[in-house]
């Protein structure tokens, strides 16, 4: 729905109800805290910003410009159907039990010991993939001065 | 010095290139006779290899080896033996002719008209003088490049098309020869546990007979479009006829020795079954160069594509003397080589005069030259009987050893090729008249001047090689004789297996073959 | 504690990379000499740490994360030079920028490092960040003529083509890890292997398996690896950003991403394929069908890549299509996962990044001084400037193969070890392409000695890119001639590897 929706407004919502739903699933795992993180962060602090930065656009639904080209959307549930066939396929054929996760699984010091421990370079090289994304914001975004 | 000189010799072009860069390019004449210098010296430096060459040693002199890229076992590995040095010879002969010739010929971009020709000098030095695959690869590849650049920006007018052509039409016959070279680097490695590209070590390597025949295919394939042999000689016209001339003398002159040289080199030693397989083929494609060659030539316009398919014809009698497999043929065969370097070579020479004058090749465009220009003509004349093969010339010795050979070989095909000779007396012959004879119609000709000193100097030393070739080959068959007998030895090796295969597999056809490989018995007790 | 020592190199270039940022906050903006000179010889340095500083690896308990093995120095003075040689051609460029020439620099740095990490990356997280690493500054950098439209579209192109791809191999690896439990290349390595040779589960100690039934949930995952390297590499089907990408991008830049986010995404797919599912192409595996798989990617990329090349007019767009055929040569040596192979791919990657980055450079001088970027408008520069026109014949030939240029041994590498890996058709496949690309190369050559114009362009390059120019010439020549202490080198990164 995040992406069949033609108002911005409303796609965004739609990605929070799907962040909701992903949240469950880790709550299903027993990881409460990466649930509740998921929702605070994702859906509470990112998304909203989200929405104001469409509010601000503030977008009308004509400045959208026409549908795409008529054959996309046939093709789309075409291809999404086989997609989902496929998915269905490789979950019917995997034979693989899950053998459960841990006891404390996203429990808040267990995802500490990951982040500092165990993948605490690809933590890191994170920031600086963000400190070269921002930069990069920057220099695309700012108007230029003459 | 023995093991140096090849060296010097195959780079001394290049020191040439070098000097040429520091010569600013205004300066024309300098640059001309700096090019001269180079090729001169190399030509001299040549000769010294025949005063110290061991006429009765079999085996390859001269010897230098050093690993180069030792991972693949690639070494520099040059030497030669004597059907390497007669070709290096020619080389270095026609490289300082033809550089002679161009004094007046080329009218712009100097600079790089002559390091073109230098590149390609050590280029085709490198060909002959490689012992190692790799390295015999490379220079043939190297060739390519200022071969493109002199048809291209000094050629004729679809002097573009013809570039491209020629370096397609190599580029696809070398690529396969560069797979069967990784094929037999893999093979010796698995027979021998040794990674090399040496020709000596490869030599005598038991391949099995299917993959004798495929590599004896890809290697093949290469040198037949080189040769070129019919039905794989379309890039020759073009080639020729947009080249400059000194660019047609080195390309007939040389580079089309190279292929049937690939063959006596690499193909015949190495996979010694796979050339008594081919050899039905490969001689009946050369009969067919043969008079194909001929009856196309007979119907040309252009006086320079008359002698460009001759050359078809006259690459097949080569071809044919060698797959005979005996003295007579091979050593005609490669004596031919030598013969065909030197008359063509003249033949483009002169034909390159009378362009320079009046900028048409045309036969219809001349007529009675022969009253305006008579020491032209006698020159001429005597370029064209040898390149016919009249008896006294040299011509008449290489064909004459070829036809005895394929005589012994089969009949039939000695008959068939014997009609290509009289075919090039017609059109020879008929050219020379149309052009030379009856009178003067063409305004145009009245005014041209005979040779200048500059061309007699150019055409004095062929000359002389054809009358002493002709009256007097003697010494070059006596140089021949260990080396091609050496080859022969190294092609006896596959006869057995070659006549015990055929002895299994029962059928008409190969019986057939079995009696044609029977009369090649080797005539080494003469 | 563990032990960074092996990271020097890359921490040190990111904090020049910062240094570089600030350098253009305090210093004069007229010029862009200073952040260029300084970021250029920080790559330097930093080629001189990744020697200083290899043959160890970060660890976290047995397993490794980050090595600085030999394949990994080599790929990365593969990387450190195309960064070096963009850097040194992209004065121009930066010069008519009118802002955020800093960044510029920095920006290319950042995306060395991402690059640095992705060819040392034993840890799949690690290596996925350190593509998105490489990738993000490379979508900006792309963008960053805002005034053309060309450079916006395709950055923009990039960035939506770019995403999907990394999203389609964070599920292939997220696959991966859910099979296997682990994300270290080596123990999934072991497991993959372990379970392919004997063919049976492995019972752990609580008597379940750890690694069930292959099931077509693996196949998949595979499949979204490959495809979301491959996007990298601009392997067909997966190369359709590359021509429009390559053409909008500042020609240093285009250069740059031909040739060094080409390297790391090669050293990333080595590292995946003949490193961890060695299994895979192992004799003992009955089945090759992943080697025949990519051998038919490979093949097709040629083709395609080849062919399409031979319609172009636009300079930028031809080599655009010679690139993702170089990528399909490059893609034999990974195939045929042996020692050797791995050599081959290392080496040509090396040879390729002389006569790509030199042919890019002379391209961009050649549009900043006459605006014109068609093949055509080449006509006649053998006359105006012999020697740019004599190096670009070295490049052409390079790229082509012909000897004695260092692109002709690396084909011959190459072709080597696919002859020895039993895939003798592929070569002759690839060979047969080789002389179609001549004819497009050779065009260059053709247009630039034989066609006459009244062109009176004399290019004189200034001083950093005759530096980029002399250096890709003798690269160029040189490693063709005598490429033996190359060779060994790249002979010894296949220790890294177990065939």
């Amino acid at each position: 729905m995040v992406i069949t929706v033609r108002n911005p407004v409303g796609s965004v919502l739609y990605f929070i109800l799907s962040l909701l739903a992903q949240s469950i699933l880790y709550i299903q795992l027993s990881g409460l805290f990466v649930a509740a993180f998921l929702v605070l962060v994702y859906g509470g602090a990112i998304l909203v910003l989200f929405l104001f930065v469409i509010m601000l656009l503030n977008i009308r639904h004509a400045d959208l410009g026409p549908e795409a080209a008529p054959m996309i959307k046939p093709m789309a549930w075409v291809f999404g159907v086989v997609l989902l066939a496929e998915a269905v396929w490789v979950a019917m054929g995997t034979k693989a039990r899950f053998d459960g996760v841990s006891e404390n699984f996203g429990s808040v010091p267990e995802v500490a010991r990951l982040l500092y421990g165990k993948f605490v370079f690809p933590f890191e090289l994170t920031s600086i993939l963000l400190l070269a994304a921002i930069i990069g914001a920057v220099v695309i975004a700012k108007r230029t001065l003459s | 010095m023995d093991n140096m000189i090849l060296t010097i010799i195959t780079f001394l072009p290049v020191l040439g290139v070098l000097a040429i860069l520091l010569i600013p390019k205004e300066q024309v004449v300098s640059i001309r006779h700096t090019t001269l210098f180079f090729t001169l010296v190399t030509f001299v430096a040549s000769l010294c290899l025949i005063f110290r060459f061991d006429p009765v040693a079999t085996g390859m002199q001269f010897e230098v080896n050093i690993p180069w890229i030792e991972q693949f076992g690639i070494g520099y590995h040059l030497g030669i033996d004597s059907i390497s040095l007669l070709l290096i010879l020619l080389t270095t002969f026609l490289t300082a002719i033809a550089t002679l010739s161009t004094f007046k010929a080329v009218e712009h971009s100097h600079r790089g008209f002559y390091i073109s020709i230098l590149l390609l000098e050590t280029g085709m030095l490198g060909v002959f003088a490689a012992l190692d695959l790799f390295m015999f690869y490379v220079f043939w590849e190297i060739m390519l490049v200022p071969m493109y650049f002199l048809i291209g920006i000094w050629g004729g007018t679809r002097r573009i098309y013809a570039a491209i052509k020629f370096v397609l039409f190599t580029m696809i016959g070398s690529l396969l020869m560069l797979v069967a070279i990784l094929v037999i680097y893999f093979q010796y490695h698995g027979l021998n546990g040794e990674f090399t590209t040496d020709l000596i070590k490869l030599t005598g390597m038991p391949l099995a007979r299917d993959m004798q025949m495929w590599l004896f295919a890809a290697f093949g394939l290469a040198f037949i479009i080189k040769v070129p042999m019919w039905p794989f000689h379309t890039w020759l016209p073009d080639a020729h006829v947009e080249a400059p001339t000194a660019g047609s003398v080195i390309l007939a002159g040389v580079l089309l020795k190279m292929g049937v040289y690939g063959f006596l080199r690499f193909c015949l030693p190495m996979f010694p079954i796979a050339t008594f397989e081919f050899i039905p083929i490969i001689s009946i494609l050369a009969v067919i160069g043969i008079i194909y060659g001929a009856l196309v030539a007979m119907v040309q316009k252009d006086i320079k594509s008359l002698v460009a398919f001759s050359s078809v014809s006259h690459m097949g009698f080569i071809m044919l003397g060698m797959m005979t497999l005996n003295l007579q043929g091979m050593q005609g065969s490669i004596l031919q080589m030598i013969n065909h370097g030197i008359s063509t070579g003249a033949l483009f020479l002169l034909v390159g005069m009378i362009y320079e004058r009046r900028h048409t090749r045309m036969i219809s465009e001349y007529g009675g030259l022969a009253s305006q220009m008579p020491v032209y003509s006698t020159f001429f004349m005597i370029v064209l009987l040898s390149s016919i093969g009249v008896p006294g010339t040299n011509g008449f010795v290489g064909e004459f050893l070829i036809l005895l050979g394929a005589w012994k070989f089969n009949a039939v095909y000695a008959i068939l090729a014997a009609t290509g000779v009289v075919f090039a007396a017609c059109y020879m012959l008929w050219m020379y008249q149309r052009v030379f004879y009856g009178k003067v119609t063409n305004p145009a000709n009245q005014t041209l001047t005979d040779m200048s000193l500059r061309e007699k100097i150019v055409l004095v030393p062929l000359i002389i090689l054809i009358f002493w070739i002709g009256v007097y080959p003697k010494p070059l068959l006596n140089l021949l004789e260990p080396s091609v007998k050496a080859v022969m030895a190294q092609v006896e090796v596959g006869r057995a297996e070659y006549n015990a295969y055929h002895g299994i597999v029962e059928s008409v056809a190969s019986e057939i073959e079995l009696s044609d490989a029977e009369n090649v018995k080797p005539e080494g007790t003469e | 504690m563990i032990n960074i020592t092996p990271l020097i190199p890359e921490l040190f270039l990111l904090v020049m990379a910062i240094v570089v940022l600030m350098l253009d906050l305090f210093s004069s903006r007229r010029t862009v000499v200073v952040p260029a000179y300084v970021s250029m010889a920080a790559v330097i340095i930093t080629g001189f740490l990744v020697f200083k500083f290899g043959g160890d690896a970060v660890r976290w308990g047995s397993n490794a994360i980050f090595v600085a093995d030999s394949f990994s120095q080599f790929f990365k003075v593969i990387i450190l030079g195309a960064a070096f040689l963009a850097i040194g051609s992209s004065f121009g460029t930066a010069d008519r920028m009118t802002h955020h020439r800093g960044e510029f620099f920095a920006l290319l740095l950042f995306s060395t490092v991402g690059m640095m990490f992705l060819v040392s990356a034993k840890e799949l997280i690690l290596l996925y960040v350190g593509l998105e690493l490489t990738t993000i500054p490379l979508f900006v950098l792309v963008a960053y003529q805002k005034t053309n439209r060309a450079s916006s579209e395709a950055g923009l192109k990039y960035l939506i083509i770019g995403a999907a791809s990394s999203a389609i191999l964070l599920y292939g690896l997220s696959l991966l890890y859910g099979y296997t439990g682990t994300t270290y290349l080596n123990e999934i390595a072991q497991k993959t292997a372990v379970y392919f040779l004997s063919h049976g589960f492995i019972p752990n100690a609580e008597g379940t398996t750890d690694l069930v039934g292959m099931g077509p949930a693996f196949s998949v995952a595979l499949m979204m690896i490959i495809a979301g390297l491959t996007f990298k590499l601009a392997i067909v089907p997966f190369h359709m950003w590359a021509p429009d990408v390559y053409e909008g991008a500042p020609t240093p830049i285009t250069a740059f991403l031909s040739v060094g986010s080409k390297a790391a995404g090669l050293a990333a797919i080595i590292r995946i394929f003949d490193g961890m599912l060695y299994a895979f192409s192992h004799d003992t595996m009955p089945n090759d069908s992943w080697g025949t798989m990519m051998a038919v990617l490979a093949a097709v990329t040629m083709v395609a890549g080849n062919i399409i090349a031979i319609r172009q007019t636009n300079i930028k767009r031809m080599l655009a299509y010679s690139s993702i055929a170089q990528a399909g040569y490059i893609l034999i040596g990974v195939i045929a996962a042996s020692k050797l192979g791995v050599a081959s791919c290392g080496f040509y990657m090396f040879a390729y990044m002389f006569a790509n980055m030199g042919a890019f450079a002379i391209v961009g001088l050649y549009a900043e001084k006459t605006g014109k970027k068609n093949i055509s408008d080449f006509a006649g520069l053998s006359k105006t400037s012999p020697i740019i026109a004599a190096l670009m014949t070295m490049f052409m030939l390079s790229l082509a193969g012909i000897p004695p240029l260092a692109g002709f041994m690396a084909k011959y590498y190459i072709f080597a070890a696919a002859i020895e890996a039993g895939y003798t058709w592929l070569v002759i496949l690839a060979l047969l392409m080789s002389v179609v690309s001549l004819y497009y190369y050779a065009n260059v050559v053709r247009i630039m000695y034989m066609v006459d114009s009244d062109n009176k362009h004399h290019i004189i390059p200034s001083f950093p890119a005759g530096l980029v120019l002399a250096l890709t010439g003798i690269g160029v020549l040189l490693f063709g001639i005598l490429p033996q202490s190359i060779l060994d080198m790249a002979y010894k990164t296949a220790s890294s590897f177990i065939f």
